[in-house]
């Protein structure tokens, strides 16, 4: 058992033959999420790995419940209306207004490889995608019912009463939706982006310049916080760490009139969730992955362009001003980024 | 009245009826295999994952992985198993349930503590990695456009500067700040006259990023600091024993029932109700094996639990020397390997060839060390299994010897002498750990010059050997833990180590079935003897060898 212990430290193999039996089951839960382990390298990035097996059924049940207005309390919206696949699975508008909702507070983040994530939603607040599901359908600026309502609605609605039957033993039941939608979400990973195949060793997949875009992006500071292998989305960070966050002047600097003000203490990031001053403004770093698709840019959309968000961190979170081919080949980086959707399984 | 009998016999038997019954339902309910070891495997996991979370914040720390995915993963574990952990099983009974409510409540606390200090801790040292990225970057570049315009001044402050960076985690923060701070002001001060914009403003940015490596680093620290003195692990120890005293309560209570149930049952009998005496005596002796089952179990459980604090005890002993241990040849790599980067070009070849070997004699002693670690954990794991060879003995000598070479003086020092026969069955591998480490801690620990005496002597079926020194001796206070990793004896002084040495050597004879004997006086030097039984010769050559564990390395 020592010997775990030396291997554990010294080799950060989580995969230590181990004789505990609950540890086992979840280590292995957890080896499944893992990334090929014959990339590992002291890169500070890792390459997606090909979606897990999930039950087809069931992830094709979630995609037709994605695209069902049953969903919300007054079925007139999907998921699908938020989150768009030709969008990253995100949506071009800062803040989305659907079907006399108001806007969102704050920017519809993607879906695009949910099941790697750690924490959900732009603070974080929750670590659990079943929870999350729960309160984005409760929530009345949203979908507004509740998961028993919505499995009364499609009992009587054609066709799902036998689809539910198909999937689940127990059939048609407010859980098994949910599970439904969860399986879906997992099922949305996008492998297979250029830098990827780069990172697994083929030369030509990103051009010169990306390259030196991503020797840039590490030496200059920007992979401390955009490492892993979701390019971020593992920590939490202040917006504004070497120089004050302040909306008014970033949309002057930016030459772009100052976004309507959305009233809103989600624009405080953490500090809604802990009420504490250190939490002001303090986000989950988001992943870049699909970053090139995901436009507009931070967490209230004020940002159009990919080569004005890399300025603004740079300037914001790094303290130093980026010249444009520096600029320019960073972007072309992070163009690399985007992989390829699955696809219905 | 015999009326009123009957009445006393049929109530009699209806109590020792309705006891029988509560004394099998209690029995079913105490012992529900399946939820008991699920649950228990819950706690112990919190152990687990509480102590991987530490280990990852380290490895952060020192740098030592380049992401936070494997923490954040098992924080989220964290999270999880802790919330799996809200209710106590039901049949705890209240005061133990009591108990282990406020373990449970405390572990919780202590968990999001944790998760408080590893949220700043996080944020820090992002930022902390983004200056310390970004400051030989923009070093080189300013070196880079100094090099139009020469500035031997600026040149040796731009060094000054490198190695208070390389050296930040090394040295202890008060001191660490104050050169990188006295590195920054003569960086400031040495330049004025040839500042273009362009490099005032690169300047400029270097001292930003500078106060800010000298602002953060010592928070990282702290919160790392802060994190490991959190007792989660310990705590998850503590439910753990609760456990095993709930165990213990339940053998008890079975007990007295057994007495109890043993009365009514005499009871039942002068009553000549036969029927429910055989009944009795079948549920009698399932007590008796459950009783007996809850005890063993109970001893097996604080058998699991002794051994699970000696490993958090070895882990806080590792943590700690790799710290320090692994660090120092770490750093000097990559100072040295920055300062190549940047000036090999102008550096003569003697220079250079002093940062080269800096860099491969810190890599090697990395090598060795994690050598030394890996044969302890084979040893301890079981897996280390001797393998016997004929092997000459003054041969095996001579090349000890000649390992000697890298250190000069050392080779001279050593008397060393041979008695019995020259050929022996012994495992080269394990013989040259045992004799090598020794022989470095006797010439490392004795003054320069002294001499080092070493006596083989085979005898029939056995190996004696004693290696001798007139160094420092080591204290008596010491001697009971001198064979325990990482520990040192108090009176090294500056000597480097790892505290493994002696550790491996122990470990060595063991797997051999042999010994090892240390006589010492202090101030006058000290004296080992290892005894190692020869092998048999066996049949066929080949022993087989135990297949080891896939071993992964990382780079």
């Amino acid at each position: 058992m020592r010997a775990q212990v030396f291997g554990a430290l010294l080799l950060a193999s989580n995969s230590c033959a181990t004789s505990r039996q609950g540890a086992d089951e979840r280590r292995a839960e957890a080896r499944d999420r893992e990334p090929p382990r014959a990339s590992e390298t002291a890169d500070p990035i890792l390459p997606l790995p090909h979606s897990r097996t999930l039950d087809a059924g069931r992830v094709a049940l979630g995609a037709s419940l994605f695209q069902s207005p049953l969903l919300s309390g007054d079925a007139s919206v999907s998921c699908a209306s938020c989150h768009h696949e030709q969008q990253g699975w995100a949506d071009r508008a800062a803040h989305t207004q659907v079907a006399a909702r108001p806007a969102t507070a704050l920017n519809v983040p993607t879906l695009a490889n949910l099941q790697y994530y750690f924490y959900f939603s732009w603070n974080g607040a929750y670590d659990d995608l079943a929870a999350h599901a729960d309160s984005l359908l409760e929530n009345p600026d949203i979908m507004g019912t509740t998961w028993s309502a919505v499995a009364a609605r499609l009992a009587h609605a054609p066709g799902w009463q036998e689809r539910f039957a198909a999937g689940f033993s127990t059939g048609l039941r407010p859980e098994n939706i949910r599970a439904a939608l969860v399986e879906y979400e997992a099922s949305l990973s996008m492998p297979d982006s250029p830098f990827d195949r780069w990172l697994q060793g083929d030369g030509s997949a990103i051009s010169v310049a990306a390259e030196r875009g991503y020797r840039l992006f590490e030496s200059r500071g920007c992979v401390s916080c955009h490492q892993g292998m979701l390019l971020g989305g593992n920590l939490f960070q202040r917006l504004g760490v070497m120089r004050d966050y302040d909306p008014a002047a970033m949309a002057k600097a930016l030459h772009a009139e100052p976004a309507p003000a959305v009233e809103s203490r989600a624009e405080l990031g953490r500090f809604t969730l802990t009420g504490r001053e250190e939490d002001r403004h303090v986000f989950r770093v988001p992943s870049l992955r699909n970053v090139a698709l995901t436009a507009p840019y931070l967490h209230d959309g004020s940002v159009a362009t990919l080569a004005d968000v890399v300025d603004i961190m740079a300037e914001y979170q790094l303290g130093e001003l980026l010249g444009p081919d520096e600029n320019q080949s960073i972007v072309q980086f992070l163009d690399t980024l985007s992989g390829r959707s699955q696809g219905a399984p | 009245m015999r009326h009123g009998r009957q009445l006393l016999r049929a109530a009699l038997a209806a109590c020792a009826l309705a006891c029988v019954g509560g004394a099998a339902r209690w029995l079913g309910q105490s012992l529900d295999p399946a939820a008991e070891a699920a649950y228990r495997s819950e706690v112990r996991l919190l152990g687990i994952v509480a102590a991987q979370v530490d280990e990852d914040l380290l490895r952060a720390h020192s740098g030592l992985v380049a992401h936070y995915d494997d923490l954040a993963r098992h924080l989220r574990q964290l999270r999880r198993v802790l919330a799996e952990l809200a209710l106590p099983p039901a049949e705890l009974g209240f005061e133990l349930g009591l108990a282990f409510e406020q373990h449970l409540g405390r572990a919780r606390e202590l968990a999001s503590l944790e998760q408080r200090a590893i949220e700043r801790f996080e944020s820090d040292s992002a930022v902390l990695r983004n200056s310390r990225q970004y400051f030989p970057v923009l070093l080189r570049e300013v070196t880079q456009r100094m090099a139009a315009s020469p500035d031997p001044e600026f040149e040796r402050a731009a060094i000054h500067a490198f190695e208070a960076l390389a050296y930040l985690d090394v040295l202890p923060p008060s001191e660490a700040s104050g050169r990188l701070s006295a590195a920054l002001d003569e960086l400031a001060g040495s330049n004025p006259s040839t500042a273009a914009a362009e490099l005032s403003r690169r300047l400029e940015l270097l001292q930003r990023h500078g106060r800010t490596i000298l602002e953060r680093h010592a928070s990282v620290a702290a919160g790392v600091q802060e994190s490991m003195a959190i007792p989660l692990a310990r705590e998850a120890l503590d439910l753990y024993e609760s456990y095993a005293a709930r165990q213990r309560g339940a053998s008890l209570a079975s007990r007295s029932l057994l007495t109890w149930v043993a009365m009514l049952g005499f009871a039942s009998i002068c009553l000549g109700l036969t029927e429910l005496v055989l009944r009795l005596q079948t549920s009698r002796s399932a007590l008796r094996r459950t009783s007996q089952e809850l005890e063993r179990a109970n001893r097996s459980l604080e058998h699991e639990r002794r051994k699970e604090q000696e490993i958090g005890e070895l882990k806080t002993r590792f943590v700690s020397a790799t710290a320090h241990e692994f660090k120092n040849p770490l750093a000097t790599i990559l100072s040295s390997s920055e300062m190549l980067e940047a000036y090999a070009a102008r550096w003569d070849e003697t220079r250079r060839a002093l940062h080269f070997k800096r860099i491969q004699s810190a890599a090697l002693r990395m090598t060795e060390m994690l050598d030394e670690v890996l044969l302890i954990g084979r040893a301890e794991a079981g897996v280390l299994v001797p393998v016997p060879e004929e092997l000459n003995l003054a041969e095996f000598c001579a090349s000890l010897l000649q390992g000697l070479e890298r250190s000069p003086g050392a080779r001279e020092r050593v008397r060393l002498s041979c008695r019995g026969a020259e050929w022996v069955r012994l495992d080269q591998r394990l013989l040259s750990h045992v004799l090598g480490n020794l022989l470095d801690n006797a010439l490392k620990y004795s003054p320069p010059g002294s001499p080092v005496v070493i006596e083989l002597s085979v005898s029939e079926s056995r190996l004696d050997c004693t290696i001798e020194d007139r160094g420092i001796g080591i204290p008596e206070q010491d001697l009971p833990n001198l064979f325990v990793s990482f520990q040192r004896a108090s009176n090294v002084g500056t000597v480097q180590g790892s505290g493994l040495g002696l550790a491996v050597v122990k470990r060595a004879v063991e797997t051999q079935h042999g010994s090892v004997e240390v006589s010492s006086e202090l101030g006058r030097g000290s004296k080992f003897t290892v005894r190692l039984p020869l092998a048999e010769p066996a049949a066929s050559d080949a022993l087989p060898l135990l297949a080891l564990p896939a071993v992964q390395s990382r780079r």
